[in-house]
């Protein structure tokens, strides 16, 4: 049984963010966070430079697993993602609209990556897990900054060796 | 914007750039005066000025509704003479804004942020920039050395330009100096003060790492010490420069919001300020009155009453 670990599927969907290339002002690329704040409340205080910067954490508790034996368990867990996108006319003359179409473009875009409908690609980097998404997205409004928030239910198998 | 320039003393091909806000000119002329000398008066030189070559159209659409609004490209070649740093006029249809080029590979340009309106293929792109060239000989005599006691330029080049069917009357001023002090700072120099900057840079200035930014603040920091009457070519201590520098770029962060954690935007923005204040205050304007020892025999050397620059 291929097992894989919260490390590996994080660092996987953060490589494949780190890729991606979007339809809509498609030279402010997608860059890591480097996880040494939380994500939010570091995009208010440097919101020009926030824009689709993504962290990926997986957060809330790990539910029982599911099947079990003495070498490997099923767990479950939920990945967050969060792409900030300062609030104002960044995207264009239309404001808050052109933000919303933003923030629709590069959802759509993770989904098709990482979500179900990119299962075929994401499976090839990590081993064995599901990606589905039970929650719908979210769109935080902050002080100076918006926040598309991303939730994907994990399913895998890890090691208990 | 404009700044007073230092040119040279001995080094010839130096040029003064003019942009000209009205649009691409035709032709230009100027004539370089000292600063007691009339518009009419005798001239330290004159010549003919050199409007930018670049004239031509777009080679597809760019602009809102394009895949990155940075993103434009020249018509066949028209980017062989585009001056990455240079602003240049583009323009369809009564719909016009400058564009600030800070990336250039062929014809293929790149904005410093977002264009604002949609154009076609159609629109023009042109340069409006005038460059007029420093006499070789003048710039030789040392007898035209500016005094850099005051922050005052002692030239001026006054330029006739044509441009729209009309003349246009303009100025750009500098000082002759044996060597310009210019500065040495990298963003690098401000992160290891304030750290994670580069990480942090706003997104239009990630691609030359803040150098704009830099050059931004070095003006700032040219105009307070002209306030106290410093001419930045007299400087002669790069340390105290540069960390002056450094202290002004932190600043400009501070005044577009950004702090480190755990202060507010208005608390960083009050000690930036102050400490850039003082940092002038304590090594430009300021020294000691008071005798001070010398040597080890317990004798003193007077200072006159106050320093040179002081308040």
């Amino acid at each position: 049984m291929a097992t894989t670990t919260k490390a590996a599927i994080r660092t996987a969907m953060l490589g494949v963010i780190d890729g991606l290339t979007s339809s809509i002002e498609s030279r402010t690329k997608f860059i890591p966070w480097r996880e040494d704040d939380d994500i939010r409340p570091w995009a208010e205080k440097n919101k020009a430079a926030c824009t689709r910067r993504a962290s990926v954490r997986f957060v809330g508790s790990t539910e029982p697993p599911a099947v079990n034996d003495t070498l490997v368990q099923e767990v479950r867990d939920v990945a967050e993602i969060v792409i900030c996108y300062p609030k104002g006319g960044r995207f264009g003359r239309n404001g808050n609209h052109d933000l919303d179409d933003v923030i629709e473009v590069d959802a759509t875009l993770i989904e098709s990556r990482i979500g179900p409908p990119g299962y075929a690609t994401f499976a090839g980097l990590v081993a064995p897990c599901t990606v589905i998404r039970e929650q719908a997205d979210e769109v935080e409004s902050g002080t100076g900054c918006v926040f598309s928030v991303i939730r994907y239910r994990v399913d895998y198998f890890r090691s208990l060796s | 914007m404009r700044s007073t320039s230092d040119i040279i003393f001995d080094v010839t091909g130096q040029t003064l750039l003019l942009r000209c806000p009205l649009g691409r000119p035709t032709s230009a002329t100027f004539d370089v005066f000292a600063e007691d000398v009339a518009d009419d008066g005798t001239a330290e030189f004159s010549g003919t000025g050199t409007v930018d070559s670049v004239s031509t159209t777009l080679l597809s659409a760019a602009g809102t509704g394009q895949t990155d609004r940075r993103d434009l490209t020249l018509a066949a070649s028209g980017g062989d003479s585009v001056t990455v740093g240079r602003r240049y006029l583009l323009e369809e249809d009564g719909r016009k804004e400058w564009v600030l080029v800070v990336e250039k590979d062929g014809d293929a340009l790149v904005a410093s942020s977002p264009l604002q309106n949609a154009y076609t293929s159609a629109a023009t792109f042109k340069g409006t920039h005038v460059s007029a060239v420093i006499d070789a000989d003048w710039v030789a005599d040392s007898n035209n050395l500016s005094d850099i006691t005051t922050p005052s330029p002692d030239y001026r080049m006054r330029f006739a330009v044509a441009v729209n069917g009309t003349t246009w009357i303009t100025y750009l001023f500098f000082d002759l100096v044996r060597g310009a002090i210019d500065h040495g700072v990298t963003t690098h120099d401000v992160e290891a003060r304030f750290w994670n900057l580069l990480d942090d840079m706003p997104v239009d200035h990630r691609s030359d790492q803040g150098a704009r930014v830099i050059d931004a603040a070095w003006e700032d920091v040219k105009s307070d010490l002209a306030a106290s009457r410093i001419n930045d070519a007299a400087l002669r201590d790069a340390q105290l420069v540069d960390q002056l520098l450094v202290k002004r770029i932190r600043l400009t962060f501070a005044e577009n919001g950004r702090r480190p954690a755990d202060m507010s935007a208005d608390g960083f923005l009050d000690y930036a300020l102050k400490d850039y204040q003082r940092f002038i205050e304590k090594h430009f304007l300021v020294s000691s009155q008071i005798a001070m020892a010398v040597g080890t025999g317990g004798s003193v050397s007077k200072q006159p009453a106050g320093s040179y620059f002081r308040k």
